[in-house]
């Protein structure tokens, strides 16, 4: 059996922490910082990588959610109108939900369209969608800050990392 | 309607930015694909200052001692000392220097006239030399005295990167009063007796200092994000629209907090102010809604939040109005904090995610580490967007 990806990153945290970090001089600073740092995230991604399709899909899920909240209360002049079309438009893509590099693609295209819609809310939207478009980016970002969090709670530089739930709640339904 | 025919959302981003930081910012964007970017070797700095001390005219220049100094995702620090003929002894200096591209680029000249303008209104360290466009060091740098003293109590280990998180115990004593009482003299300092020619100075009584800010960090975000994040689109709507007027602007030192100022043990007495790399001209209140963000206080074991864990927030916010002479709007101060954690959220996911793609830093490990920092500012951004 080949080695799994985890015996991998395991494997290199541990030539890291015995081997590389005792050789470095301790006044080369910057070196072992930057030893510290690969340990760190190796750490973190042996954490987040068998999760990572699960996670950008249900990030994708929320910002459709708001893509939706947005269209369905987007009303004012043509900058409102054009931008209302394009989330729309974006809205209709269905995207592989195990493919992690597709779900990216889909978030960051999504993610632009619903960005000129928040805008041109403030430049053409009527006083209703503008006031709607603030409550609804505040109610997604209220839940993809707190899935972001827990998601990268393995870095410690939450100062309120011990209050958060565990990384498995980002998963349960 | 907010506006029929108004401006595009292109056209607001492009307004108020400093010219000196559009030319930065502009300079960025040339210099992006060259990367990618190495640290400097020793052998590289040492013939990098040779050749600057020799544009500056110095004879029989040697360099010794040259050390890369810890900490710093935003530039290249090295401390060294310079002997020459035209000096009786040596000094030991300290070289900040650009990467190709940082978490937040900024320009040496405005760092080196703000520290010139601030010598004997707080302790800094002296300028000795400046390279703006790095004609000299192949990258912008500025040079500056050394100066001795420590960002954190030895006896005490900071739980976070640049001292972030730090409890200072029985220190803060000591260093609470001169931390309020330095930043009262950069604020009260007089404007019109410094040389700030690199900066654009808001008018007094409109609100161009809010949105100088806005306009600085909302060109850095459309120019570096590589995805979108809808509250941080939401917010710079928001700061546009809410834009305090300022009626005095003053100095603003724009990353005062914990560790940045050094200290001598084991009197405690302030020795230097650093990192004033984004200092500008504006509004009070944005110093002080930087001082009291979450990510560099600590809370007391009876859940007292400590403002940069040196002192409680409403005692900070009470020794600045009677030190200074100002009086803290509460409206204004909120603004100031959505502002600053939306500051945050954009160098974290903006510049220092764009800068470790491209492998365009020294310290590209450090800046995709300090990304996952940022939804600790969305959800700040949401507590404080609620608020209103």
């Amino acid at each position: 059996m080949l080695a799994t990806i985890q015996t991998r990153i395991d494997n290199l945290m541990k030539a890291m922490q015995q081997v590389v970090l005792p050789a470095l001089p301790a006044d080369a600073a910057l070196a072992r910082e930057q030893a510290q740092l690969v340990i760190g995230h190796l750490s973190v991604i042996a954490q987040q990588w068998p999760r990572a399709a699960a996670y950008e899909a249900g990030n994708l899920e929320g910002l459709k959610s708001l893509g939706q909240a947005l269209v369905q209360a987007g009303a004012g002049g043509p900058e409102t109108g054009k931008a209302v079309t394009g989330v729309q438009a974006r809205l209709e893509v269905s995207t592989d939900t195990a493919d992690v590099v597709a779900l990216q693609a889909d978030l960051v295209a999504l993610g632009y369209s619903i960005d000129r819609l928040i805008e041109a809310a403030g430049v053409d939207g009527t006083p209703d969608f503008h006031a709607a478009s603030t409550n609804a980016v505040l109610v997604h970002a209220e839940r993809q800050a707190l899935r972001e969090r827990i998601w990268c709670a393995g870095t410690h530089l939450d100062p309120d990392v011990a209050k958060l739930p565990p990384f498995e709640s980002l998963f349960s339904r | 309607m907010n506006g029929g025919g108004g401006p595009t959302s292109a056209e607001v981003r492009g307004r108020h930015v400093e010219p000196r930081v559009a030319e930065v910012l502009d300079r960025k964007l040339v210099n992006r694909p060259t990367g990618p970017y190495a640290a400097r070797t020793d052998v590289e700095v040492e013939a990098a200052l040779h050749r600057l001390m020799a544009a500056e005219g110095l004879k029989d220049v040697l360099i010794g001692g040259l050390k890369r100094l810890a900490g710093g995702a935003s530039k290249e620090q090295f401390a060294f000392t310079l002997s020459h003929g035209g000096a009786s002894g040596s000094e030991r200096m300290v070289l900040r220097m650009d990467p190709l591209e940082s978490i937040a680029e900024t320009c040496r000249l405005r760092e080196a006239q703000v520290l010139r303008a601030m010598q004997g209104i707080v302790p800094v360290p002296a300028v000795r030399f400046v390279d703006p466009e790095g004609v000299h060091l192949g990258q912008p740098g500025a040079i500056t005295s050394f100066v001795e003293g420590v960002t954190k109590p030895t006896a005490i280990s900071a739980t976070g990167v640049s001292g972030i998180g730090l409890r200072y115990g029985i220190w803060a004593d000591l260093l609470a009063p001169q931390f309020v009482e330095n930043l009262v003299a950069i604020h009260n300092a007089d404007l019109q007796a410094m040389d700030l020619s690199s900066f654009a100075k808001p008018a007094a009584g409109t609100r161009e200092a809010a949105l100088f800010q806005v306009g600085w960090w909302a060109r850095v975000w459309h120019e570096d994000h590589s995805e979108s994040v809808p509250i941080v689109t939401l917010t710079e709507r928001w700061l546009r629209e809410n834009a305090p007027v300022c009626a005095a602007p003053c100095l603003v030192h724009a990353d005062y907090r914990i560790g940045n100022f050094m200290f001598e043990e084991p009197s405690g007495r302030f020795v230097a102010v650093l990192d004033w790399e984004l200092a500008h001209v504006g509004d009070f209140h944005e110093d002080l809604a930087w001082v009291v963000q979450r990510l560099f206080g600590t809370i007391e074991d009876d859940g007292t939040f400590m403002v940069c864990g040196l002192l409680p927030r409403e005692k900070f916010l009470a020794q600045y109005q009677a030190l200074s002479g100002r009086t803290v709007d509460p409206a204004t101060l909120h603004y100031y904090e959505v502002l600053n954690a939306w500051k945050c959220s954009v160098l974290n996911q903006g510049p220092a995610v764009r800068a470790a793609m491209a492998g365009n830093n020294h310290q590209d490990l450090l800046l995709t580490w300090l990304s996952g920092s940022s939804a600790v500012f969305h959800a700040q951004l949401v507590d404080l967007l609620k608020e209103r």
